[in-house]
């Protein structure tokens, strides 16, 4: 189906909009919550949504007007982001995850079985108004891929028998249909966990669980003066933490860099988990949102931030409703708000949802879109620790990194020390999906070989199957062959950030997807450059024009139609995108890319060689005469 | 004052600025996209990379801050291949449609593709198509040349202030755009046409009037109100195709108002005279019968030339002066501080150091009324002017009644005399803007019919009363009235006034 008008209007659609009274008090104290209005914007669309069943045109109006923006402001936004239910949405939006690990397990053919069965297609909405279908980018819930949401709810492992009881039963629900609760697992691991050993536990959400596993008290006794701030900051410091989002800098340091100003400071959380292959913190959110605002009273203790904000991505609805849960208990403990534990600080945790846009969880991009903007990443510098969210100095600091505070203020750096290697200090979740037995994630201490985790704690790789290839730190990561992977000696590649850089990769966000030796890699390259095209803001030229570009050229050798001479042409372009751009999403898009027409050309040489995939994963198209799919359709 | 080394030449910078702004002035060019020194930099389109301290990465030089001891290097086979890059990625999905582009001809894109890129494209692929439309009564957006550099939406956010537009989707289907029941209409919308780098943003009054390298430019100054904004006249085949502001930081930076740039739709019109009834010497025989008893009403549209001539004038006949004058709406501002004045006339400040301060025309209606007055000449330049009432009356109560001026009106068909009048594109002279800076009108064209300007046939009437030998050009009058300075001092942007000519010399009319 093509729509041409993305801008139609659904028939009832009113002239205007107004919300109730009720519902501008709430936009109010929204709005209070943020040193600007407009950073009000992206919960007030929340609110449209709620109220209306869509972001529509006139809607836009009366929000851009409540938070005192443009319309066309608004209307930038709105089509920035891919989470908003859209005036043209049915009852259910199917969303099938269509990225990396979930494509390894299926998701295309699950796709096509709704596709047909619902006899709409991409972006389609069926004539009864019931069912649109997407194909959307990494839900972040690889482990149980292919998985898709229905509007808010994820479903796992879906199968094609599956989506045809879903359909039916969403057909004959009287009133809105969920899915079952998503179940949890944490797979055995011989490393003891420290962290997460409580994750699976009945409750672990509560405060009641919290605190009965000790939660909170090295808070209490840090704030009531056990230490000064500037000494939590140098245990931190000490501990040689390193960021758990993927750029893997030193976490005291980056609090080190903090101007020093009359100015407000700001803690923001990067929950928006998007790197495909990566689900860690979504664990950690939905199973133990305590441990994480824990962190956060500490972080916000040691570097002074009075306000700190929660950024989860827009998919992440119900982690986002157990992070309000959770939040709202710590305020009613008077563990957040003005005197925090009996002292005399003021500490406010704001949870603010985003709405679908990978880069987003790039810093700078997600203070922009805290702001209330498009996500757009600002160049730097100045880096956020000098001039961040609002001008001010900010910290962003990704969910696991916080969650590990507490341990560390518990027991000391040098108990942190005690795991892992001398530069990556500590244990580290490793989320591992694709073609292993036992995907999941896995505390771990840094610096376990890679096969170790892939071949014994995850129980290697299924049905006898030989390994080819593994992305060892989410997708923006270049990609190591099984060579690579199984050497020994000097070669031996450990799970740490020196390892992985060594051996060309990176650590990344600990996002392990393996592949096994039926994967077509020239499938793999296209998948994850539509990806980087889908997420690619558009600002600077080289990603906005490169990513889409590399995209179909993969696209076109994958379906047969590329040329053994176009290769090398595939690299240079991913390579004239490198460290030309304000931040790293071209490099991220060009790395991973490049290693795969580098260590897998010969494949590139077959599929041009004989015009189609070799492993009939993509036939030919019949019309299509360059057979590029489009990137991404923004309604 | 930090001092930086630019490709190995050195330079001395006030602390603060960014790199590309001193770069320009200092005529380096660094080629550049998304730059525009009217704008705050954003730093997107990554055109303007230049290599810093022998840093490993090439840096945006738009953004980078000038600070000292910097080196830059804005040459050299790195940042060649790092433009080249640039200018093939801006073209992949660019339609490359120069043949039925407007733009085309002075398309920054084309211009550089010229110079900083070569070969063919490597791209084989189908581009992302985006849609064509209005995005308001004025502009007209070809989303598929968009390159995303946000200049029009940083002139709408920052500069107007109004915010019609923002950047929408996301990645390579990205464009500008307007909410789409929020058109792009503020009073300075058409500015987005000329800063748009590419052939994205169409003037639509200007869509396929002329190619531009069969146009000439002629600098002049628009007469719309009385800021004066200094504008660029593109002309083709005698008429003015359209009006697009000329930077002049005194008066009207990098801007100007659609108002005035819309102010060459009249020129055209049916309702011009172009006829004369009666010509120079019957209005020296009769003013010189009615010396004495002479009004002469000028509007403050008037070049200074014409009103130093009538102020010969009435010195010649004894007569007296008054002005008509225009003011409309409220002063509007932009968010960066832009005026669009409320007095509509080109030169009342002009007026205002040749008469003093009390330009009504109450004076002269008054001495028609009380029967002083029997002889009345009205010049008007004001475009489609509500005459007011009084002066109306007046003019029906007169004995004789001679008009000059640019469009037909009620006076015009009741006056014995009738001069078609030259409007502001088709005469030479200097007017005087509201902070008293003289500044030149340039005849773009000819004037239809026998239509002249008012400071010819002044000067023709004063020759028939005997108070000036002969016809002198309007820099001749300028002369003349402003002792030591001429058109070229004034030049192209305007100068501080001049002292006047104490005396208006004239002899009396000889009877």
């Amino acid at each position: 189906m093509i729509e041409i008008n993305h801008h139609h209007r659904q028939p009832h659609t009113p002239a205007t909009r107004e919300f109730t009274p009720a519902v501008k008090a709430e936009l109010e104290a929204i709005a209070a919550r943020y040193p600007r209005r407009e950073a009000a914007l992206l919960p007030a669309l929340r609110l449209l949504e709620r109220e209306y069943g869509c972001v529509d045109e006139p809607g836009m109006i009366h929000v851009a007007k409540l938070v005192g923006v443009s319309p066309s402001k608004v209307y930038g936004v709105f089509t920035f982001y891919t989470h908003y239910r859209r005036p043209s949405d049915g009852k259910y939006s199917i969303q099938v995850c269509s990225t990396l690990t979930c494509a390894l397990k299926g998701s295309e053919q699950v796709f096509d079985h709704l596709s047909q069965k619902l006899g709409i297609g991409k972006d389609g909405t069926t004539p009864d108004r019931m069912f649109t279908l997407k194909k959307v980018e990494c839900l972040g819930n690889c482990d149980q891929g292919p998985c898709m949401q229905i509007n808010d709810d994820f479903v796992d492992a879906v199968t094609p028998a599956g989506c045809d009881k879903l359909v039916d039963e969403m057909r004959n629900a009287k009133d809105e249909f969920h899915p079952p609760p998503q179940k949890y697992h944490l797979p055995p691991n011989k490393y003891a966990p420290v962290m997460i050993k409580h994750a699976l536990e009945d409750g672990s959400d509560t405060l009641a669980h919290y605190r009965n596993r000790g939660g909170y008290e090295t808070a209490r006794s840090i704030i009531h003066g056990a230490k000064t701030p500037d000494e939590v900051i140098e245990i931190v410091f000490a501990s040689g933490l390193r960021g758990r989002g993927g750029a893997g800098f030193s976490t005291g340091q980056k609090w080190k860099f903090l101007a020093k100003n009359d100015k407000p400071r700001y803690l923001v959380i990067n929950a928006d988990e998007s790197e495909p292959g990566t689900f860690k913190d979504k664990l950690l959110i939905d199973r133990d949102p305590h441990g994480l605002i824990e962190g956060i009273i500490l972080a916000a203790y040691a570097i002074k931030a009075q306000h700190s904000y929660i950024y989860i991505r827009g998919e992440f609805a119900f982690g986002a409703k157990m992070l309000q849960k959770a939040v709202d208990e710590a305020y009613a403990a008077g563990l957040l708000g003005k005197g925090v534990m009996g002292s005399q600080m003021e500490i406010h945790v704001t949870v603010h949802r985003g709405a679908g846009a990978y880069i987003c969880g790039e810093e700078t991009g997600l203070i922009s879109s805290l702001e209330g903007g498009r996500g757009h990443p600002k160049i730097k510098p100045p880096f956020p620790a000098v001039e961040g969210a609002w001008g001010c100095p900010t910290i962003v600091n990704n969910v696991e990194t916080l969650f590990t505070l507490p341990y560390i203020l518990k027991n000391g750096a040098d108990w942190f020390r005690s795991f892992g290697t001398a530069k990556s200090p500590g244990t580290k979740l490793f989320s591992i999906s694709g073609h292993v037995l036992r995907p999941g994630n896995y505390e771990l201490p840094l610096g376990v070989p890679l096969k170790e985790l892939i071949y014994d704690i995850a129980g290697g790789i299924p049905n006898g199957k030989k390994l080819k290839a593994v992305c060892p730190g989410g997708s923006s990561s270049p990609f190591l062959t099984a060579d690579e992977v199984l050497a020994d000696g000097d070669k031996l590649i450990r799970l740490d950030f020196e390892s992985l850089q060594a051996a060309g990769s990176m650590l990344g966000s600990g996002a392990i997807v393996v592949m096994d030796e039926t994967t077509c890699m020239v499938d793999v390259c296209w998948n994850i450059l539509r990806f980087y095209a889908h997420e690619s803001c558009g600002q600077c030229t080289p990603c906005r024009e490169g990513t889409g570009w590399i995209a179909k050229m993969a696209g076109r050798f994958e379906k047969g139609g590329g040329d053994a001479s176009e290769i090398d042409m595939l690299d240079e372009v991913a390579w004239s995108m490198v460290g030309r751009t304000i931040c790293v999403l071209a490099d991220a898009a060009a790395m991973p890319a490049r290693s795969i027409v580098k260590k897998w050309r010969s494949e590139f040489e077959a599929h041009a060689a004989g015009h189609a995939c070799p492993l009939q994963h993509h036939k030919p198209p019949k019309h299509n005469k360059s057979g590029h799919q489009a990137g991404h359709q923004h309604a | 004052m930090p001092k930086i080394k630019v490709d190995g030449q050195e330079l001395e910078v006030a602390p603060g600025r960014k790199l590309l702004d001193v770069l320009e002035e200092h005529g380096t060019h660094v080629p550049h996209f998304c730059w525009h020194p009217g704008l705050k930099p954003h730093g997107n389109c990554r055109m303007c990379l230049v290599k810093v301290n022998n840093s490993r990465k090439l840096e945006v030089s738009c953004m980078y801050p000038c600070t000292d001891n910097l080196e830059v290097t804005t040459k050299g086979p790195e940042i060649e291949a790092a433009r080249k890059t640039v200018m093939e990625f801006l073209l992949i999905n660019h339609p490359l449609d120069c043949p039925i582009c407007d733009k085309a001809g002075e398309c920054m894109l084309q211009d550089h593709t010229y110079k900083y890129r070569h070969g063919l494209s490597r791209f084989h692929e189908d581009k992302v198509i985006k849609e064509t439309k209005d995005l308001g009564p004025t502009v007209r957006i070809w989303g598929n040349r968009c390159i995303s550099c946000t200049r029009c939406i940083r002139f709408t956010d920052d500069v107007v202030g109004t915010g019609e537009l923002s950047l929408v989707n996301r990645g390579d289907h990205g464009m500008a755009d307007v909410h789409p029941d929020v058109p792009l209409d503020n009073p300075m919308s058409l500015n987005v046409v000329d800063i748009c780098p590419v052939g994205a943003l169409i003037d639509k009054s200007f869509l396929f009037q002329a190619r531009v390298w069969f146009t000439e430019r002629i600098e002049t100054t628009c007469t719309s109100c009385s800021r004066g904004c200094n504008v660029t006249a593109t002309m083709h085949k005698g008429e003015v195709k359209r009006l697009q502001p000329r930077r002049n930081d005194d008066v009207n930076g990098f801007w100007m108002c659609d108002a005035g740039r819309l102010d060459i739709e009249w020129l055209k019109s049916p309702a011009r005279l172009r006829t004369a009834r009666g010509g120079a010497k019957d209005v020296a025989d009769q003013l010189r019968s009615a010396a004495g008893r002479v009004g002469i009403i000028l509007s403050t549209s008037a070049t200074l030339e014409e009103m130093f001539l009538a102020k010969q004038l009435a010195t010649a006949v004894n007569g007296r002066i008054g002005f008509v004058s225009l003011d409309q709406g409220t002063r509007w501002v932009s968010k960066s501080g832009f005026a669009i004045e409320t007095d509509k006339t080109a030169n009342r400040r002009g007026a205002a150091t040749l008469f003093g301060k009390n330009l009504g025309f109450e004076d002269v209606t008054a001495g028609i009324h009380s029967g002083d007055l029997t002889h009345l000449v009205v010049i008007n330049a004001i475009p489609n002017l509500a005459w007011p009432e009084d002066i109306r009356d007046a003019t029906k109560k007169v004995s004789w009644l001679a008009v000059a001026d640019v469009l037909e009106s009620d006076l015009s068909t009741r006056a014995a005399v009738v001069i078609p009048s030259a409007a502001w594109a088709e005469k030479d002279g200097t007017i005087v803007n509201r902070d008293g800076r003289v500044q030149r009108l340039r005849r773009l064209h000819d004037a239809p019919g026998a239509a002249v300007s008012d400071a010819s046939w002044l000067q023709e009437v004063l020759v028939h009363l005997g108070a000036r030998k002969t016809v002198v050009s309007a820099e001749g009058v300028f002369r003349e009235a402003f002792p030591g300075m001429d058109y070229g001092k004034v030049g192209n942007m305007g100068s501080a006034l001049p002292a006047i000519a104490t005396d208006v010399p004239a002899n009396t009319v000889q009877k």
